[in-house]
């Protein structure tokens, strides 16, 4: 699968390019600490429009001369996105010298010495992620209602992403950065009255799903 | 194998989209390239908003020696140690 294979490669080069900064010298300390911030906003920006395509395709709501198809890519390929530049966040906050995280810290978030319970917040959503990614990618070895009820994982993901970033990001405070997680956060929330209002999912007149 | 009649007939079907079978290249690398893109420009950004930091530079690192050292009081009680506020203001809570 093409998006596969350029999520593995955007991710191999983000964590290149943070292991490179990191063992350039004299600014690397501020450098890392920079990229991991930046990996860390793509990758909620990316998980943000993934989960928004990912609900426009299911509800499938109509985007003016925009294909089913194109919705659809755009949620696989953004899906995968987020997950490697979520790999570049992680790798970039293991290596920044500011803060010795460890592994676990990662792994866990609440053991870690800075802001605990907001990296706690960020390892479940980033286990969310690993897991709504890994399924899909092995779907095939799964029963579709299996493989569903996984993928909605990314509903309480982006959720607890969202407050990971809000509460253990440095720039919180920014009117445009707060102005950014109120109008994403806000459009998700209003899809997702949508879907859980009890829209009757349309039809398709022509397209029918093989095995249903 | 699987040209040999009854094939599908006889393997377990396997749920697929329809849409999965279109490959939307041209989307897989402008979404690539924007991604990449974003993160330059965010790491650029990040890094032109420290340097209007006003906070003091980065300590040395430990193994260089500190030049002019100031020397212990009359009354040995240690310096003063050098203010260490990171330079990254953003980093305060």
């Amino acid at each position: 699968m093409t998006s596969w294979r350029l999520g593995l490669l955007s991710g191999l080069t983000a964590v290149a390019a943070i292991l490179l900064v990191r063992a350039s010298g004299v600014s690397a300390a501020a450098n890392t600490w920079h990229a991991l911030r930046a990996a860390g906003f793509v990758s909620y920006l990316l998980f943000w429009v993934s989960c928004l395509s990912g609900m426009a395709f299911y509800l499938r709501i109509a985007v003016p001369r925009v294909r089913a198809s194109v919705v659809f890519e755009l949620h696989r390929v953004t899906g995968v996105l987020a997950a490697a530049f979520l790999a570049s966040h992680l790798v970039g906050v293991l290596v920044d010298p500011w803060i010795d995280f460890r592994v676990i810290d990662i792994l866990a978030g609440a053991t870690a010495s800075y802001r605990p319970f907001a990296l706690f917040l960020g390892a479940v959503g980033a286990w969310a992620l690993a897991i709504v990614v890994g399924t899909t990618a092995v779907s095939g070895r799964f029963r579709y209602a299996t493989w569903l009820n996984l993928h909605r994982l990314a509903f309480p993901g982006y959720v607890v992403a969202l407050f990971h970033g809000l509460l253990a990001g440095s720039d919180s405070a920014n009117p445009l950065v707060l102005a950014m997680y109120g109008l994403t956060a806000g459009a998700v929330a209003g899809l997702g009255v949508l879907r859980l209002a009890g829209r009757e999912r349309p039809v398709p007149a022509a397209v029918s799903l093989p095995g249903r | 194998m699987r040209s040999r009649p009854g094939y599908h007939a006889r393997v377990p079907h396997r749920r697929t989209n329809p849409f999965a079978r279109e490959r939307q290249h041209w989307l897989t690398l402008l979404l690539s390239a924007a991604a990449a893109a974003a993160f330059g420009v965010g790491w650029v950004l990040y890094g032109r908003e420290s340097a209007t930091d006003t906070a003091p530079p980065l300590p040395p690192p430990a193994a260089s020696p500190t030049p002019a050292a100031p020397a212990p009081t009359a009354a040995g009680e240690p310096p003063a140690a050098p203010t260490a506020t990171p330079t990254r203001s953003s980093r305060s809570s």
